[in-house]
């Protein structure tokens, strides 16, 4: 068969008209019976078999075809008197007010009506905008008319009474279907154009249904459940509600029933027809099912986010993938991830035979699909499946093979893979990852690839993609690699770096005191694959001892310098010089680490500007993650060999500690009574824009913060600096000094939407306190500590606190989904040309220059393009100023 | 001195009777003065010959160029008409000035 290629121009929307439903229908629907006593259906019901084939292997009564061929066919349904649809109520009732009652013209003076519909026609396909509000312009104009400018007739107001009644006030009071059909008819195709309709698809008498589609079987199955019993489709049901009604009014008019029965009857057809076409109308009931749900009929099925649009056009469910929880491995690459083997043994990769691998298949097929690796179907040339599970005699199947067979072979290590984790919020939550198979159930991630992807493993569950072409596998391995994200584009940082005990790990590894016997530098270097010679020994005796510096050293390029202060440069330990005795500037000249820690500033996630932001930016991101696995299992090496843990005694305030803070408190305390003595006589002066109680609040707030900190920190200055929960808060592992503080010395103020706790209480938060008492403790200062533990009364007071947090998250996602659903609606197809500019796919400019600069952030130091600094630094490793 | 037009900006209580100013009276023409704002970027008005080369350059036809519209106080202080084609040079945070251009439409 020859098949002349068509291309498809573009899509026009229009309205149904009463001929277009007869013509395309295969059968006028008659009856509301549906399935004879024998439980076959019935001609001229809605499961008529003329609407297309329901079960495999019959043949269409229309077409002829069988099940999987036949399209399904509509039927249609003349109904007794017309009704409206729901779904024009809008444009009807538009076009009742912009006509006239009497000519049905439109209510616009004919020279008006010619120049606006020549403006029209020339405004419509270049400027559609303008042409709409035009149309608006019009329409309004129009429903302003007390007089029609054609027949002169006094016009009336129509009154649109939901959902869908028109009463024309002073005139004939409710208008009825059929008579706005009528006079929607009338309305000459010449007028409806500068109204904005296309009378050549839309004409407005259309609006009326008096013909209903039967929709084909195939869009609204039955189903037969266990019990052999019918279940009929929502639609269906909905449908025979119709006819039936429809049946109804025929009989009344039919036999001449007095007006009200009609009118009940017709009220009762339209009502059906209206919920079936939607049932989440406001202000009328919704048709229910025997059991009480609500039905879904059409309108349900495309609204929403499990409608036809978003739950099956724009998302959809696809083959080849896999959910599991996720936990960590530090043994891995960031590059990889964690497979189990149940997961590789059902997800599948084709593979074509060749004569250079067909060694490799025929071990696959060999396999089954049951070993690892094997392979669960091959394809033969004529494209017929095998399923291996059924294939008797493997060896025969496995010696047959040829080039040109297709296997389809278990996932092995080395694969890519895409790899998710939902909110999907920027490109870095879906990466691609090399497979490694392993025992157990879960997915396993390297602890760096945390940040892009926002996981912990607190319950997580990630999703995993097969690609299943080679194109999709080379564009997934080009542009979807872990490491082509280390660098991130919204500040040009590594958002994948040190986390945690790689940060913790780097500290204790680079610290001045660690000094390594030839043993412990043997087993770090090993644990890297470390090949080269051992650097010279830093102290030759009495031992040979090595510094962790040299070791890190190893690890970085030859020709690498770098200057800059890390977060342990503050305060009295702050290095300004590179003669600085704190060892709190890192220096690093010629590949070598001279001085400095490694802290969260030198090789942390989301830290521009780093060594490690540098050494990816300059050596390149494979170099980077290569650089990343080795040093992360160095620090993780050395952190394991020195033992690092926390414990009670170590957030246990120092006795004197505690007495300093004690005093802080109090002193903050009779500050705050001050304070409200102040204000209780009138002398409290208030901060401007603020009434005098807020300010009052602002003031109480702040002595209490900052009594807070003080108390902290004179705690914090007690604290040994190898405490290790002080070493994580410095190194900017984990913590801070507001939790040390929190955990040791005092909770401090619980807010409630940033006050202190009252709002929702009326005087006074608990029966313990007098009403209108300000005191800190009445008002949600927590004094103890959660070493010391809290009093009932300041758990009642923090649970309140915590439980603001929980709500604002949830409240928090649903709203930043939602603005990322229209974020990316608007932004998705927009390109930069090879101009630099920003341009939509119809060919509109967006940005003249992209960023203005046309500079791509993910390369840059923050945002910058040129960063003298670094230059300098790299070049000649010192730096002018510090 | 005659000050025809004024602004007046005036911190914490708006107490107008105190200073003896009637605001009502007369609505302060600002609008003038708006291109002298340093929030308001550099508008010109193309000539025709500019505008057929600068399309000519981004390849585009006008109305593919981002809008302004004729009533807007910029564009009619330049005397825009729809169909005209204004460039705005701002300053840029990133870049120092850029330029962009805007498609005079009715409204
Ligand atoms: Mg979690
Ligand atoms: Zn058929
Ligand atoms: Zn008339």
């Amino acid at each position: 068969m020859v098949e002349s290629e068509k291309v498809v121009k573009g899509v026009k929307f229009g309205i149904l008209s009463p001929e277009m439903i007869r013509k395309m229908s295969v059968t006028a629907v008659v009856t509301p019976e549906v399935y004879d006593e024998n439980g076959i259906p019935i001609e001229g019901g809605v499961m008529d078999p003329r609407l297309g084939v329901i079960e495999p292997g019959q043949r269409c009564a229309t077409c002829g075809n069988t099940l999987a061929q036949c399209p399904g066919h509509f039927g249609h349904l003349e109904l007794a008197k017309p009704v409206i649809h729901i779904g024009f109520v809008r444009h009807i009732f538009m076009l009742l007010k912009a006509t006239c009652h009497s000519c049905n013209r439109v209510k616009i003076p004919e020279d008006d009506v010619i120049k606006y519909r020549d403006l029209y026609r020339r405004l419509k396909d270049r400027w559609p905008q303008l042409a709409n509000s035009l149309v608006e312009f019009i329409r309004q104009k129009a429903s302003k008319a007390l007089e029609c400018p054609h027949c002169k007739a006094r016009q009336f107001k129509i009154r649109l009474e939901k959902p869908a009644t028109f009463i024309e006030e002073g005139g004939r009071g409710k208008l009825y279907p059929d008579v706005i059909k009528q006079w929607l008819s009338n309305i000459p195709s010449s007028d409806l154009e500068v109204l904005g309709l296309d009378p050549e698809t839309a004409r407005p008498e259309w609006m009326i249904i008096n013909v209903l589609p039967i929709p084909p079987i195939a869009v609204r199955p039955s189903i037969v459940l266990e019990t052999g019993m019918r279940a009929e489709d929502d639609l269906t049901h909905k449908l025979v509600d119709i006819i039936r009604a429809n049946e109804k009014l025929k009989e009344a008019l039919n036999s001449g029933a007095p007006e009200i029965i009609v009118e009940d009857l017709w009220d009762l057809l339209q009502y059906h027809v209206m919920t079936y076409i939607d049932n989440e109308l406001p202000g009328i009931p919704v048709a229910k099912r025997r059991s009480g749900m609500p039905l879904k009929t059409l309108s349900q099925r495309l609204k929403g986010k499990e409608g036809r649009f978003r739950g099956n056009l724009s998302g959809k469910r696809v083959d080849y993938s896999a959910r599991t929880v996720i936990s960590p491995d530090p043994n891995l690459d960031i590059n990889e991830v964690g497979v189990p083997y149940e997961v590789a043994m059902t997800l599948t990769v084709p593979e074509y035979v060749t004569p250079w691998n067909i060694d490799k298949m025929r071990e696959y097929v060999l396999n089954g699909p049951y070993k690892w690796p094997g392979a669960n179907y091959v394809i033969d040339p004529a494209g017929r499946r095998l399923d291996l599970r059924y294939v008797k005699d493997l060896k025969a199947l496995a010696e047959s093979l040829k080039p040109g067979y297709i296997i389809e072979r278990h996932l092995v290590n080395g694969d890519i893979v895409l790899f998710n984790r939902q909110p999907s919020l920027h490109k870095m939550s879906i990466m691609a990852h090399r497979v490694r198979v392993l025992p157990g159930k879960t997915f396993r991630l390297h602890l760096a690839v945390c940040p892009p992807y926002n996981a912990d493993f607190d319950g997580d569950e990630m999703n995993l993609h097969v690609p299943q072409t080679v194109e999709a596998r080379a564009e997934a391995e080009e542009l979807l690699l872990v490491e082509e994200h280390i660098l991130t584009p919204r500040y040009g940082g590594p958002i994948i770096g040190g986390i945690q005990d790689y940060i913790s790990g780097g500290y204790l590894l680079t610290l001045k005191s660690t000094l390594l016997t030839k043993d412990q530098v043997s087993d770090l270097l090993a644990t890297i694959d470390y090949s080269g010679e051992i650097p010279e020994p830093a102290i030759m005796s009495p031992v040979e001892a090595w510094t962790g510096k040299q070791i890190f050293s190893l690890l970085i390029p030859e020709d690498f310098n770098f200057i800059g202060e890390t977060r342990l440069s503050s305060g009295n330990l702050k290095c300004t010089s590179e003669e600085c005795f704190w060892d709190t500037l890192l220096i690093v000249k010629k590949g070598k680490v001279l001085a400095g820690v490694i802290d969260k500033t030198v090789i942390g996630s989301q830290q521009p500007k780093s060594l490690m932001h540098y050494l990816i930016s300059e050596k390149g991101v494979r170099f980077g993650a290569d650089f990343m696995n080795k040093a992360f299992k160095l620090f993780l090496r050395y952190i394991e060999m020195v033992g690092f843990t926390m414990t009670l005694d170590d957030i246990k305030p120092d006795e004197k500690a505690l007495e300093e803070a004690e005093k802080v408190i109090k002193d903050s305390y009779s500050e705050v009574h001050k304070l409200i003595e102040m204000f209780r006589t009138g002398q409290l002066e208030p901060v401007p824009g603020r009434t005098l109680s807020e300010t009052l609040e602002i003031r109480i707030l702040d002595v209490l913060a900052r009594a807070r900190d003080d108390a902290g920190s004179a705690s914090i200055r007690y604290m040994s600096l190898m405490n290790p929960t002080y070493i994580m808060a410095r190194t900017g592992a984990r913590g801070g000094n507001l939790n040390i503080t929190q955990m040791s010395v005092v909770l401090g103020q619980q807010s409630v939407r940033g006050e202190r706790i009252w709002r929702g209480f009326r005087g006074r938060v608990l029966p313990h306190f007098k009403y209108g008492d300000l005191s800190p403790e009445a008002r949600g200062f927590v004094q103890s500590s959660f070493y010391k533990g809290l009093s009932p009364l300041e758990v009642f007071f923090h649970s309140a606190g915590g439980r603001e947090g929980l709500v604002d998250t949830a409240v928090r996602t649903s709203q930043s989904g939602y603005m990322q659903r229209r974020l990316i609606n608007a932004l998705q197809d927009l390109y930069v040309e090879y101009d630099m500019s920003v341009r939509s796919s119809y060919g509109e400019l967006v940005q003249f220059r992209y960023g203005e600069d046309s500079v791509n952030p993910k390369k840059t130091a923050f945002g910058k393009a040129v960063d003298i600094e670094r230059i300098i630094v790299k070049n000649i490793g010192w730096r002018m100023s510090l | 001195m005659k000050i025809p037009n004024a602004m007046l900006i005036i911190c914490y209580k708006n107490n107008y009777s105190r200073l003896g100013y009637s605001l009502s009276s007369k609505r302060v023409r600002v609008e003038e003065k708006i291109l002298e704002h340093e929030l308001v970027p550099k508008h010109e008005l193309l000539t025709k010959e500019e505008a057929i080369r600068v399309l000519r350059e981004l390849g585009v036809r006008p109305e593919q160029l981002p809008w302004i519209r004729a009533s807007d106080p910029v564009a009619k202080l330049l005397n825009a008409k729809p169909g005209d084609i204004i460039r705005v040079i701002r300053k840029s945070p990133t870049a120092g000035t850029s330029i962009a251009y805007r498609f005079v439409v009715v409204g």
